[in-house]
């Protein structure tokens, strides 16, 4: 952004803010770029408000839409519903503040929420074991945060526009990943073999609940002392809650310590045990272990569409065109994952 | 650009844009991220020599596998017999396709390969 847009965009948030706060006065002191997020762009703000509802020094951070990105991802207001449902609920999130879809404000639709301390990226959370507090607290932690997503259920007005469940999430997430992969030019046999194995061995649908489908290490942040916030809510739905444990504890999400199978923080069984005294629901194994490969499957998708936005020139990037080929390890997992003797038998 | 972009060739116009970008007065927002970008341009070089040693090999094999299980056709005929069931539990298919998995992952991050499949 060069300095004469950014005093456009500044004026123009300025007087927004103001409006929607019921201030007197708004200014905004800082306005910085925040690294990380690969859908939005992510800006660090910095405010002075007299009078209104955010009355005092506030320290927010507003997320946009980049200037390219990916169907699977939602919109920045829907996002912004998302996080208000789940603070709702309890679940430790930044708190969000107000979220427009008028572009002639800042050329996208943005959502602004309370800035929080601590660190997500992933690698660093795993290695650097001076974060996060006690490590098995963590782990209990997030098991106790994931319980209460998965309590929100149906019916959710202002949640409508997840629209209907899925009859069968594992099937719809099978139709799904393959609508990404038939949407690149990207042609690997290797993923769809794993997606038919994932067809051909999809679990019985029983509750459907609202689920995150994106929690797991490096999309939470901890400080020193340990968990802050849950973050990255932009592919939400409804599904099945074992597909989110299973995301969670997928080894493509454990950093390097594939010894910590709980997103390479904790046991999986201090996971499962948290999980199910928080939730009251007995984690299915064998159906978590389903979705682990299906994991694998559909961060591979994810990949290629990523590095689609760098190939097709709509986002060029090389941090993008390096997250196309992150595809081509998952492949390899998930053909170790699905052997023939993996295979249910026609009988 | 196409889906080569994501190849070697393509790895390297990338790194060069990135390289061009830190030269021409954008400079990164702090130390760590133009260290990131360093890191991630040597990276891309990296993968992209491997690319180049590596791609007549993944080729050759592609091509086997869609004369073997594609009828000569390309690779969408052997993408459309796998969603129909074709070719379920396939082991022949299934020892090409991981024999495929193994080149494309020695040029991409051959540290994540199995000790078994790294010779």
């Amino acid at each position: 952004m060069s300095a004469s847009q950014e005093i456009v965009w500044r004026n123009s948030l300025t007087r927004w803010l103001a409006a929607e706060f019921g201030a007197d006065r708004a200014e905004i002191r800082e306005v910085a770029p925040l690294s990380g997020g690969a859908i939005q762009e992510n800006w660090k703000l910095q405010c002075v408000f007299a009078g209104g509802r955010e009355v005092g020094e506030r320290r927010y951070v507003l997320r946009k839409d980049a200037r390219s990105t990916i169907a699977a991802s939602r919109s920045r207001l829907e996002e912004f519903a998302l996080v208000r449902a789940a603070y709702g609920a309890g679940v430790t999130v930044p708190r969000p503040v107000a979220a427009s879809d008028d572009a002639a404000i800042l050329g996208a639709a943005f959502a602004i929420y309370e800035q929080v301390g601590g660190v997500g990226l992933g690698p660093k959370v795993v290695k650097d074991t001076s974060l996060g507090g006690d490590r098995a607290a963590l782990t209990e932690r997030l098991a106790r945060e994931l319980a209460l997503i998965h309590k929100i259920a149906l019916p959710r007005a202002d949640l409508a526009f997840l629209g209907a469940p899925p009859a069968d999430p594992a099937l719809a997430a099978v139709a799904e990943l393959r609508a990404y992969l038939d949407s690149t030019p990207f042609r690997r046999p290797g993923l769809e073999w794993g997606l038919r194995w994932a067809e051909l061995h999809a679990p019985t649908p029983r509750e459907i609940l609202l689920t995150h489908r994106d929690f797991r290490t490096g999309n939470y942040m901890v400080d020193e002392r340990g968990l802050t916030a849950v973050l990255d809510w932009e592919f939400v739905t409804w599904g099945d809650p074992m597909a989110d444990i299973g995301w969670f504890c997928a080894r493509c999400w454990r950093f390097g310590r594939d010894d910590l199978e709980a997103g390479g923080i904790g046991e999986r069984a201090r996971f499962y045990r948290a999980y199910e005294a928080a939730s009251g629901r007995q984690v299915e194994n064998q159906r978590v272990r389903y979705w682990e490969i299906v994991a694998h499957l559909r961060w591979a998708a994810i990949a290629f569409l990523q590095g689609w936005r760098h190939a097709s020139g709509a986002e060029p990037s090389l941090a993008l065109a390096l997250t196309g080929r992150i595809a081509d390890e998952l492949e390899y997992d998930v053909l170790r994952l699905t052997p023939p003797s993996q295979w249910k038998r026609a009988s | 650009m196409s889906g080569d972009a994501l190849s070697g060739t393509g790895l390297i116009a990338a790194a060069k844009t990135a390289l061009a970008a830190l030269d021409a007065g954008t400079p990164p927002a702090s130390s760590s991220e133009a260290r990131f970008i360093s890191l991630m341009i040597a990276r891309a070089l990296d993968v992209a020599a491997r690319d180049q040693a590596l791609a007549p090999a993944i080729a050759a094999h592609e091509s086997a596998i869609v004369k073997e299980f594609g009828a000569g056709k390309e690779l969408d005929a052997v993408i459309t017999a796998i969603r129909n069931g074709a070719l379920d539990a396939n082991d022949a298919l299934y020892d090409s396709l991981h024999r495929l998995a193994v080149l494309r992952l020695k040029a991409t991050k051959p540290e994540a390969l199995a000790p078994e499949d790294r010779g």
